[in-house]
């Protein structure tokens, strides 16, 4: 006798697995969540995203502050009294949607937003090398160091989103990941802060792992000259004041010059969002 | 997140097990002062004690696993009687902990996959990862660790690798230190399992809950709840249970990873996404995508399930006879359909249930046997169901039941769930659903036990919220719909969307599930899978609807799921049968910017009659135009638009209500759920493929619901009748039918004349 049981079961998976082949053929915009065709996209176009949500990013083009690559004139970089970065670039300005897709990745979980914010990153990351070079002539990074966030918080929430964004830009650059940081006390939620909260909470928030560091420095002997200033990108998903970033830069700046007194060093910020 | 794996080894008896907060389940097995102390401060002197640890000792892999791993390593090994040496015993612990540990490579567990990820994409033979968070945070260890009095016998397994544990303080509850900070900690711990009473929770949420800024500080009060029996903790995200039987072998599918399920949501693979996990430490570990809104279930998260609520003893038996029941009902004012819906209901609630039926193949079976003789008892349980839940719920036994049965045996936590009793309420639109459960409610309530309504909808949520406040004034009434503040109260009834019952396991006796059949809910088999588990053992589910899904309809044709008909609404007048309009589709409407004459006639009609018109469209993009061409058709009265991107929609459904608006466009947003006294209705594409019978049931129902104006009119205009028309036009006949049948309707010749002409049939 055949098992009824089993075969209505099997039966009923049959069909359910057959409905979700052919649901997965048809998109749906990681956003949100709408079901879209391949639209014509044009040179803007984001695979994964529908093209309402295509529009709404909101790209920074064009640069007020050579430091911190505001897209308006910026009161935080002239108070700021030492700088230990050269510049920072953030690929787009942190308004009502990236807020909202921000909050979708970080606080609910959604990590197929990864991806897609990585390369926002990664086209950030294209307009500074491209800036760069202008100036310059041919420069490289020679690693990307994420924003540490708390042991606390990475347990919490499962991923540091500093961590997954950096990987996106080394992988597109092909630069190694260093992790040199570490954040050393587990401090509120930096939203919850006044500017001059936030500069003196993140003083002391950051210090240089140096075993990594040192580990690196070998490996980078080995390979280049040490006659060419080491570039560094540190990377973070949201810059606000840039006392984070800057307190990151300081905390890594010392704990290289530990160990290599006459080190020239040159560090860039990358971050998703500027605010 | 992280947990251990143990064994605790005594004379003759081995058992495994896994824990959260190591040195409370050392203190446990190992330190009787704390125990007796701690069984002692729960009150549960009587639950048995256990041996005293004399000769006990514990062996422990000493680095913390991911949690879904070390549950499935405690439970691959031995537990019985089986009489083995220590050293057996240990080395089936490391080879349990690492077949788990095998199973994943190097750069997975450790480099996270990163390393790889890199080097392979750009072909690099250099080190491309420096660093890694992960590593540093777990544990180097290797081996067994063992606690416990020293044995001559245990200390010989010690030797090789395996070492005497030191790394967990297993004293730091000794209560000849600090008495009182164990009984603290006990007194915690029944305070969060009584708190967590029919819930079912993640770490975040129950943190949330308790009011503790992380959950750090309640893993302790959690695991020692766990071993008092007062909540049981689990994986988020488990293994799916595979189908059984002679046609599946689970070998079959060697090899493969076993499919795993969210375990709150009942999501299977196709919802779940493997990312690399900080709380593991793996490359692969799997969170739902399903319930993502609610909260993230991981692979290795913890799933927090409270016991459910015990209620107490019943003394008094619920209403059989018809005097009783008729008393029972008296106050609530219901129609007769109302009393006789409601009346049927509490009878099956209270044990009665009618005869089921085994579907026809089963019948057909020579090989099947056969159920219980027919006719013997009127309690038969449908088909397919566990006979487990064929007694009467405890909170409504029928006195006729001997007082032996009464007394009450502790119930156990489904383990695997039976789907609880359904009883489906199908009752026409209008019909007055919501007083009909009111008795329903009571009646829970008066023995002590909880109910909860559920509706896929937060509008309708935020409209009963009142409507049950003033039913129940002294009951606590908790309201729970996305970013509601009473989030983490709980009282006798709860009002709920059917996304918030994922927070709930067997926590209510009566569940009331509104609108079965509407948006989100329906064809939503994660919300199905929440409805079935928030219903107690025993308890009862009630689906309301005015049009049961096909699949409903079958089953309760079949008798296979019992139900009650209320066929015509609480003020006794038929339902207004559709008239069909024979009119162009919407589209060509706005392109010629005119309407036709007889569409322009039968509005004018409504009107001048006074109604508030509803006119449903298919499409969000026709509702502006047309709004536009009907403001030109009739400029002396206020025509609006809205939908479900409309941000002002309630705004404008108030002022529909209150006449300030008189023509309303909208789609298919507001088919049920608004009640406007005087309304007429018409459905334009009637013939679309966006609206079913169902949905034109539903809108239909809009009409009429008044005892002031019961022959509200209601067309479907479109150029062609198709079957869903025909369909909704015979299933409102058909009700229409019975309910004259039933002699639920008034006397002819108190309704209006109109009516004849409209409803005759």
């Amino acid at each position: 006798m055949p098992s009824w049981n089993a075969m209505r079961l099997m039966l009923g998976q049959a069909i359910s697995a057959t409905a979700a082949w052919l649901a997965s053929s048809a998109a749906a915009c990681i956003v949100c969540g709408r079901a879209h065709g391949s639209h014509g996209g044009g040179q803007r176009a984001i695979t994964g995203l529908c093209s309402s949500c295509t529009n709404a990013i909101p790209w920074i083009t064009r640069i007020r502050c050579a430091i911190c690559g505001r897209p308006e004139a910026c009161p935080d970089c002239m108070r700021r009294d030492v700088t230990f970065f050269t510049a920072s670039r953030s690929a787009v300005r942190y308004d009502e949607t990236i807020r909202e897709w921000l909050a979708q990745y970080k606080y609910r979980g959604n990590e197929r937003l990864a991806p897609l914010l990585g390369r926002f990153l990664c086209s950030a990351y294209d307009r500074l090398i491209r800036e760069l070079r202008q100036t310059y002539g041919d420069i490289r990074f020679e690693a990307v160091i994420p924003v540490p966030v708390s042991a606390e918080r990475r347990m919490e929430r499962g991923f540091n989103q500093a961590e997954q964004l950096s990987a996106s830009v080394a992988v597109h650059a092909g630069l190694p990941l260093v992790h040199g940081l570490v954040r050393v006390r587990h401090s509120g939620k930096q939203s919850y802060k006044s500017r001059i909260d936030r500069i003196q909470d993140t003083k002391t928030l950051f210090a240089g792992e140096a075993s990594v560091l040192e580990q690196f420095l070998r490996y980078r002997l080995s390979c280049t000259s040490s006659s060419i200033p080491l570039r560094l990108l540190l990377v973070d998903d949201i810059y606000t004041t840039g006392s984070t970033v800057n307190a990151c830069a300081e905390a890594v700046t010392t704990a290289l010059r530990r160990i290599e007194p006459s080190l020239s060093l040159e560090l860039y910020v990358l971050t998703l969002a500027r605010s | 997140m992280l947990a251990y794996v143990y064994v605790v080894v005594e004379e003759n008896v081995t058992r495994s097990g896994w824990t959260i907060a190591p040195e409370i389940d050392l203190a446990w097995w190992l330190d009787d002062t704390f125990r007796k102390a701690t069984v002692h401060a729960a009150g549960q002197e009587r639950a048995s004690m256990g041996q005293p640890s004399a000769g006990r000792f514990v062996l422990m892999w000493d680095e913390p696993l991911p949690l879904d791993e070390a549950i499935e390593a405690a439970a691959s090994l031995v537990q019985g009687n089986d009489r083995l040496k220590s050293e057996e015993i240990a080395g089936k612990l490391a080879a349990s902990v690492q077949a788990k540990k095998l199973k994943q490579t190097d750069s997975e567990r450790n480099g996270r996959g990163l390393g790889k990820l890199i080097g392979t994409a750009r072909g690099a033979a250099v080190p491309m990862v420096f660093g890694n968070p992960s590593v540093q945070r777990l544990g180097t260890g290797q081996a067994v660790a063992w606690y416990g009095e020293a044995s001559r016998e245990a200390e010989s397994c010690l030797l090789d690798g395996r070492h005497k544990g030191k790394s967990i303080d297993w004293r730091k509850y000794a209560p000849a230190q600090s008495y009182e900070q164990a009984v603290r900690l006990v007194n915690r711990a029944c305070m969060i399992a009584v708190k967590l009473q029919g819930r079912g929770l993640l770490e975040g949420e129950a943190a949330a809950m308790l009011g503790e800024p992380d959950l750090a500080t309640v893993l302790e009060a959690l695991q020692l709840a766990a071993l008092l029996g007062q909540l049981r903790l689990d994986r988020a995200v488990a293994p799916a249970p595979q189908p059984t039987g002679r046609w599946f072998s689970p070998t079959g599918r060697r090899g493969k990873a076993r499919a795993l399920r969210c375990e709150r949501c009942g999501s299977g693979e196709p919802q779940l996404l493997r990312t690399a996990c900080a709380a593991c430490g793996r490359a692969a570990c799997a969170y739902c995508e399903a319930c993502l809104t609610m909260g993230r279930t991981r692979q290795c998260g913890l799933l927090i399930l409270g016991m459910p609520q015990q209620l107490p003893v019943a003394t008094h038996g619920a209403v059989a006879t018809s005097a009783s029941m008729a008393a029972t009902l008296a106050p609530w004012k219901l129609s007769p359909a109302q009393a006789a819906a409601a009346e049927a209901a509490l009878r099956f609630i209270a044990g009665e249930r009618p005869q089921t039926r085994p579907p026809a193949w089963a019948r057909l079976l020579p090989l099947r046997r056969s159920p219980a003789p027919r006719g013997t008892a009127s309690v038969v349980p449908a088909q397919g169901r566990s006979s487990t839940t064929d007694a009467a719920p405890r909170w409504l036994r029928l006195p006729s039941l001997p007082p032996s049965e009464r007394s009450d045996h502790r119930q156990p936590l489904r383990t695997s769930p039976t789907p609880p009793l359904r009883f489906l309420l199908w009752a026409v639109t209008g019909a007055g659903k919501t007083e009909m459960i009111f008795p329903l409610i009571a009646a829970a309530l008066a023995s002590g036990g909880r109910a909860l309504i559920a509706t896929p909808r937060r509008d309708v949520v935020l409209e009963l919220d009142p409507r049950i406040r003033r039913a129940f004034p002294n009951e606590t009434v908790v309201t729970l719909y996305g970013g509601s503040e009473q989030r983490w109260e709980s009282g006798g009834i709860t009002i709920s969307t059917t996304h918030q019952l994922l927070r709930f396991r067997e926590a209510f006796e009566l569940v009331v599930i509104d609108e079965i059949d509407a948006f989100p809910y329906h064809n939503d088999e994660m919300l199905s899978f929440a409805a079935e588990r928030v219903c107690k053992q025993g308890g009862v589910t009630v689906l309301l609807s005015a049009t049961p899904p096909a699949q409903l309809r079958s089953e309760a044709k079949r008798g296979q799921l019992p139900y009650v008909q209320v066929p015509v609404r609480f003020h006794r007048h038929p339902l207004p049968v559709p008239r069909l309009l024979n009119c162009m589709p919407v589209k060509q409407l706005i392109q010629r910017r005119k309407a036709p004459l007889h569409l322009i006639r039968a509005l004018r009609e409504s009107i001048d009659r006074g109604a508030q018109l509803f006119v449903f469209v298919q499409q969000i993009k026709h509702v502006d135009p047309l709004v536009e061409q009907l403001r030109r058709a009739f400029p002396r009265i206020t025509v609006e638009g809205t939908s479900s991107k409309d941000e002002a929609r309630t705004e404008k459904v108030r002022r529909f209500r209150s006449c300030e608006i008189r023509l309303l466009v909208t789609t298919t947003i507001l088919e049920r759920g608004v009640t406007v006294p005087r309304s007429d209705v018409f459905i334009l594409d009637a013939d679309g493929r966006l609206f079913d019978d169902a949905s034109l049931i539903q809108m239909a129902g809009r009409a009429g619901r008044s005892k002031d104006d019961p022959a509200g009119r209601v067309y479907f205009c479109s150029p062609s009748r198709n079957q869903a028309q025909q369909s909704a036009v015979r299933q409102i006949k058909a009700m229409n039918r019975l309910a004259g049948k039933r002699g639920y309707l008034m006397e002819r010749t108190d309704r209006s004349t109109r009516f004849r002409r409209q409803g005759g049939h």
